[in-house]
């Protein structure tokens, strides 16, 4: 009797395993609808992971352990965001018809006055993937940067973009100390502006 | 003339530019009125105080009194502003300059951190400013030559950084109508930098600027030729104006201009009219980039200038 009740509830597990790793093929075979970017961050989300967890992660120390603790978490939490964005990808491309390009809340440079350097980070939010072209002018009208970000990549992905400005931007060039305007813009369109100040 | 030649070649070539160190940015690079801006921004020719920002020998043509006033807003964020006047005293004529650029609400940004992302927010705003100081001397040694010397002193506030500097300027009009020549050095003093409140120091290179104006009839034509800032940039400008004889009241003027962008030159293209009435000067100008660079946005291509003036 005994055994037999033991026969039925592996009989029970392996058909549940069977159930769940065919809802998981099921769910592979559309993986195909998925952009290349979405592997990306999902792989950047996993890097994240596995560079978050220091050598001494074996540690007995309780504080470091609350650390460890701590560390894992956001790396999952990158690799659930990352997941998250694979499964918004099978969508994206009918919702990206919908929603308008534009920048979601304001283009700041961070730090801003900055050396240049030291260099400055642009951050801006993406209503959407899409190409992006952003140019910087001096106080004389005159162009001084222009960079092209394609759609999907880090500076025309969907969400909050970061672009690094310093000295190798501009093939090594100095800037004078003094104010800069930059525009970010997609298809011909000012989707945001800005200023940034340089100090020598 | 000989000896006049010989000490402006020495000053020209033995000047040497640290290149390490960034230019100094130097408000009067617009231009310092409408009237110079819409013959190519050709210096050394107004008959104003503002000749105090172009070429300070050029204060000869001043009667008794004169003063200039200009403005200009670029991409709808730079103020231009300048103001100036000029004395004639027994020597020659005496005159003070003042040149600003501002800039207001430039955010100073935090980086605001969000589980495993950052973002930046701006947690206040504060204004810029660029400004010339200038004061100057006029004299002729001749009803042909005229010589002039002008201090500058430059000083530029960004948030908390503060810079200054200083440098003279000398300058040289040789008139013998039609013909008339002129030459300026600016900042002649190549080892004085801009220093800044956080250490930081900028060059404040030395300028050349040579120009001839002819007078054919009711026709005036300009010709320029400039180098400035550390990488020895030459710029050339042409203009030409237009007087009516039957109606003198009113001049009509075109004009090409160069302007430094690093490293390279960007064309653009001038043009305005200027209105005299007894003493009071009124000029307009408007400039277009030859290249926009791709970019068809009118506040970055296109930009007017306006300047008053008056004589006794």
């Amino acid at each position: 009797m005994i055994k037999n009740t033991f026969k039925k509830k592996i009989l029970r597990w392996a058909l549940l395993l069977i159930l769940v790793s065919a809802t998981s093929s099921v769910h592979a075979l559309t993986l195909n609808k998925f952009s290349l970017n979405s592997f990306v961050h999902f792989g950047s989300g996993v890097n994240n992971f596995f560079k978050g967890i220091p050598l001494h992660s074996t540690s007995v120390n309780l504080n470091n352990k609350t650390e460890n603790i701590e560390l894992l978490r956001v790396g999952f939490s990158s690799v659930g965001q990352s997941m998250s964005e694979i499964t918004r990808g099978n969508t994206a491309d009918s919702e990206d018809d919908t929603i308008k390009a534009e920048v979601l809340g304001d283009a700041l440079t961070f730090p801003n006055p900055f050396k240049q350097s030291t260099g400055t980070t642009l951050g801006y939010r993406l209503s959407k993937h899409m190409d992006i072209e952003i140019r910087i002018f001096n106080m004389l009208a005159s162009q001084v940067f222009k960079g092209n970000y394609l759609s999907g990549t880090e500076g025309g992905k969907s969400g909050y973009n970061k672009l690094t400005l310093n000295s190798s931007s501009l093939n090594g060039l100095s800037l004078p100390a003094g104010v800069y305007f930059f525009i970010i813009m997609n298809d011909d369109d000012v989707l945001a502006r800005g200023k940034m100040a340089v100090i020598p | 003339m000989k000896k006049l030649s010989l000490i402006l070649s020495l000053l020209v070539f033995s000047v040497t530019q640290a290149v390490a160190v960034p230019d100094f940015f130097e408000v009067s690079g617009i231009g310092s009125s409408a009237q110079s801006i819409r013959i190519g921004n050709i210096e050394g020719f107004s008959s104003f105080s503002n000749s105090i920002f172009e070429n300070p020998a050029a204060l000869y043509r001043l009667n008794k009194v004169s003063g200039m006033l200009f403005t200009s807003k670029l991409m709808n964020e730079v103020n231009y502003l300048n103001g100036s006047v000029a004395y004639r005293l027994k020597a020659g004529v005496l005159a003070f300059g003042y040149f600003d650029a501002s800039v207001s609400g430039i955010p100073f940004t935090e980086e605001v951190f969000y589980d495993d992302t950052s973002e930046f927010e701006a947690t206040s705003y504060f204004n810029s400013t660029n400004s010339l100081m200038k004061v100057a001397l006029q004299l002729s040694q001749s009803e042909t030559l005229h010589w002039g010397i002008s201090g500058s002193l430059f000083k530029q506030s960004i948030y908390t950084t503060e810079g200054s500097g200083m440098n003279i300027d000398i300058g040289l009009v040789i008139d013998s109508d039609p013909l008339i020549l002129s030459i300026s050095l600016k900042n002649i003093m190549s080892s004085m930098k801009v220093d800044y409140t956080n250490g930081g120091k900028e060059n404040l290179p030395l300028q050349t600027v040579g120009s001839m104006r002819y007078t054919l009839s009711d026709l005036q034509f300009y010709g320029q030729f400039k180098t400035i800032n550390s990488n020895r940039l030459f710029l050339k400008s042409a203009g030409i104006s237009y007087r009516p004889s039957f109606l003198s009241i009113i001049e009509i003027s075109g004009g090409y201009r160069e302007v430094p962008v690093l490293k390279k030159t960007k064309s653009r293209l001038n043009g305005g009219v200027g209105l005299e009435l007894t003493g009071l000067q009124f000029d307009y100008a408007f400039e277009i980039k030859l290249d926009n660079d791709g970019l068809d946005l009118n506040e970055f291509n296109q930009f007017h200038y306006f300047s008053f003036g008056f004589k006794f």
